[in-house]
């Protein structure tokens, strides 16, 4: 399976590409698996970016599956899904 | 996971201050939009809206809403105007270095439209003034810079049942969303805790500020009058780098514990 992933805010900055693909040898993931592969794939400062010390999610991090908001880790993702990652921004 | 439709919601400001013949030559090019009528204008007139800081983000959002008659703003914005203020903060001058820019933000209104009424807090939002100032208004705009400041002012809105308009931007990317509360997830719902890795400064280009303000701006004067579709629910994401722009389903219901407990009480 294939899923494409774009990074935005702070997870572009973090993984250095606007987007790239993921390529597993299994029919689907989740979400938690998919950023695990993603962390293992990138250097750091990516995987502080988007997991915790435990390899958990963090709390904040913003993550759509084909344009929907997508709260949980285990979450099943597809071949063909889009997704993107970002650290959600603020202002003023 | 199909994108929900978006919601139909009715206007929120009361149209309680009919308009005269000054608004009506005023605002006459507007008033031709179709959907938006006199009771519209009247209910922009007798409008109300709280914007949390006017830098970046907030000065569009408040020159916009004073441009198009909105009778009554409330700004929130603690502190004295500095140079790097000035590339993006629009209701500040050069003039005004080292003075308080809720002052110079207030003066800039108010040479644009006189009969605008403002309330200039010299202090930003925090847990400690939020309830008090959000209860005055029928609609908030979020433009501050601190998660902290964000949090505290959506926690009150949605205990008050007030619609927030959510602005955000960071080097040329733009978000924009708006929460109704017990209908759509919240702030909270959405970041639960300040993300650690947001700083207080951050690359950005006065002309993204400007773009998601005015979005932001847009996006009120909807919500006052009842015109067109809200981001309620959805946020819009902007890239301007590369121009591509994509509108996000929110998804779950309001989950947040301020969410619950204010559902509960209602
Ligand atoms: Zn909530």
């Amino acid at each position: 399976m294939r899923v494409s992933v774009e990074y935005m805010s702070l997870i572009r900055d973090a993984s250095g590409v606007d987007a790239e693909d993921l390529i597993s040898q299994t029919d689907s993931l989740t979400l938690a698996d998919m950023l695990e592969h993603l962390a293992e794939n990138h250097a750091e400062p990516f995987r502080a970016a988007v997991l915790d010390n435990s390899g958990t999610m963090h709390p904040w991090l913003m993550v759509t599956v084909n344009d929907v908001l997508v709260r949980s880790p285990e979450a099943i993702l597809r071949d063909g899904d889009r997704v993107t990652i970002a650290v959600p921004i603020s202002g003023g | 996971m199909t994108p929900s439709p978006p919601t139909p919601l009715p206007p929120f400001a009361n149209p309680t201050s009919p308009i005269d013949d000054t608004d009506r030559a005023t605002y006459q090019w507007q008033l031709w939009t179709p959907g938006f009528d006199e009771v519209s204008q009247a209910r922009l007139k007798s409008a109300t809206v709280l914007i949390s800081r006017v830098g970046g983000l907030g000065s569009p959002v408040a020159y916009e809403l004073a441009a198009a008659g909105v009778g009554h703003l409330i700004l929130c914005h603690a502190g004295n105007l500095k140079h790097s203020d000035l590339n993006r903060q629009l209701l500040m001058t050069h003039d005004w270095i080292g003075r308080p820019r809720i002052e110079s933000a207030a003066r800039r209104l108010r040479d644009l439209n006189p009969r605008l009424e403002i309330t200039a807090i010299p202090d930003n939002m925090s847990d400690a003034n939020a309830e008090r100032l959000i209860t005055q208004a029928d609609l908030v705009v979020d433009a501050a810079p601190l998660f902290e400041e964000r949090l505290a002012m959506n926690d009150a809105s949605v205990r008050l049942g007030k619609p927030v308009v959510e602005c955000a931007m960071y080097e040329m990317q733009a978000t924009l969303t708006t929460v109704i509360p017990g209908i759509t997830p919240c702030l909270r719902c959405l970041v639960p805790e300040p993300p650690k890795p947001w700083k207080r400064e951050f690359p950005v280009f006065g002309a993204v500020a400007g773009t998601v303000g005015c979005m932001g701006a847009m996006e009120a004067i909807k919500l006052l009058t009842g015109l067109g579709t809200p981001l309620a629910g959805r946020m819009l994401s902007m890239d301007l780098r590369t121009m591509q722009f994509r509108i996000t389903d929110l998804g779950a219901p309001p989950s947040c514990p301020v969410c619950i407990a204010a559902h509960r009480t209602r």
